[in-house]
């Protein structure tokens, strides 16, 4: 075995585990479509679409799963025990840039999944309400890069300022289609597709450091 | 990218989706459309998240 290689229990590698919670986080997202499918009161493209991504973004976690199973880099135990059996003694991180794309490309799918779901959403309020929630997130996140020196300042208040506007738009949209309900729902489709492409950005931005395992 | 900012990154994401999803699927089994309390919760919510932005860009955390 490589020297610089060091076994650990499946319960000790985040990024194991980051990935059965995206399975498991799939399978709850999945389950209202399913309980539609079942009671058949929705038969909406959106909704097969919704399914589909679901379904393939399933596929891809079921596949990252296998391959960190298996993988010979840093072989996954049982048990402690089992693990100490296969260590040479000597420790070191493994494979850090292996470890930082596999929880990127499970942060990306989730990122996408939950920019894609919303289209789901049917009425207008349905459809406002995702994107408020998806703005709501983008700060979230933001805060979150940040915190964790990430992003830079100035990059964090830039986004916090767009993700101002958006938010201004989202308030003028529910105000309009009070009265113009056409004129609203422009509004608001215009402000979907910048929240997630804002969404997009963050997501797209590079960790400064890596995954400890 | 320490595995606790990755964790946080990852429930953020999920809170995301399954927030939609919860919203809608309240609305959905009880055959009516979002209300304008329920927006209005998820917009102060929103600010909420703008306000601890702000405060953690102010502490230069």
């Amino acid at each position: 075995m490589d020297p610089q290689v060091e076994a650990v229990p499946f319960y000790r590698s985040p990024v194991f585990l980051m990935i059965v919670t995206a399975l498991l986080t799939r399978a709850a997202v999945a389950l209202p479509i399913l309980s539609q499918w079942v009671g058949l009161t929705s038969t909406t493209i959106s909704t097969y679409s919704g399914a589909v991504i679901l379904a393939v973004g399933g596929a891809f976690d079921w596949f990252a799963l296998r391959a960190r199973k298996n993988s010979k880099l840093q072989p996954l135990t049982l048990t402690q025990a089992k693990a100490d059996a296969k260590n040479t003694g000597q420790s070191g991180f493994i494979e850090p840039r292996a470890a930082c794309g596999l929880a990127l490309i499970a942060f990306g799918l989730l990122t996408a999944c939950a920019t894609l779901f919303p289209t789901g959403a049917q009425t207008f309020n349905e459809k406002l309400d995702a994107a408020i929630q998806t703005d709501k997130g983008v700060y979230q996140i933001a805060d979150t890069l940040y915190v964790a020196k990430i992003i830079s300042k100035a990059d964090t208040q830039n986004v916090v300022a767009q993700a101002d506007n958006l938010t201004a738009a989202l308030d003028v949209a529910r105000s309009l289609h009070a009265t113009d309900p056409t004129a609203g729902q422009s509004k608001l489709d215009t402000t979907v597709l910048a929240v997630n492409a804002l969404l997009a950005y963050l997501n797209s931005r590079q960790p400064a450091g890596a995954p400890t395992k | 990218m320490n595995a606790i900012a990755i964790a946080q990154l990852l429930a953020q994401v999920l809170g995301i989706a399954q927030g939609i999803a919860q919203t809608q699927q309240a609305a959905a089994s009880e055959n009516r459309d979002v209300t304008d309390a329920e927006l209005d919760a998820h917009r102060q919510a929103l600010s909420q998240a703008r306000d601890q932005v702000l405060a953690d860009l102010a502490a230069g955390n």
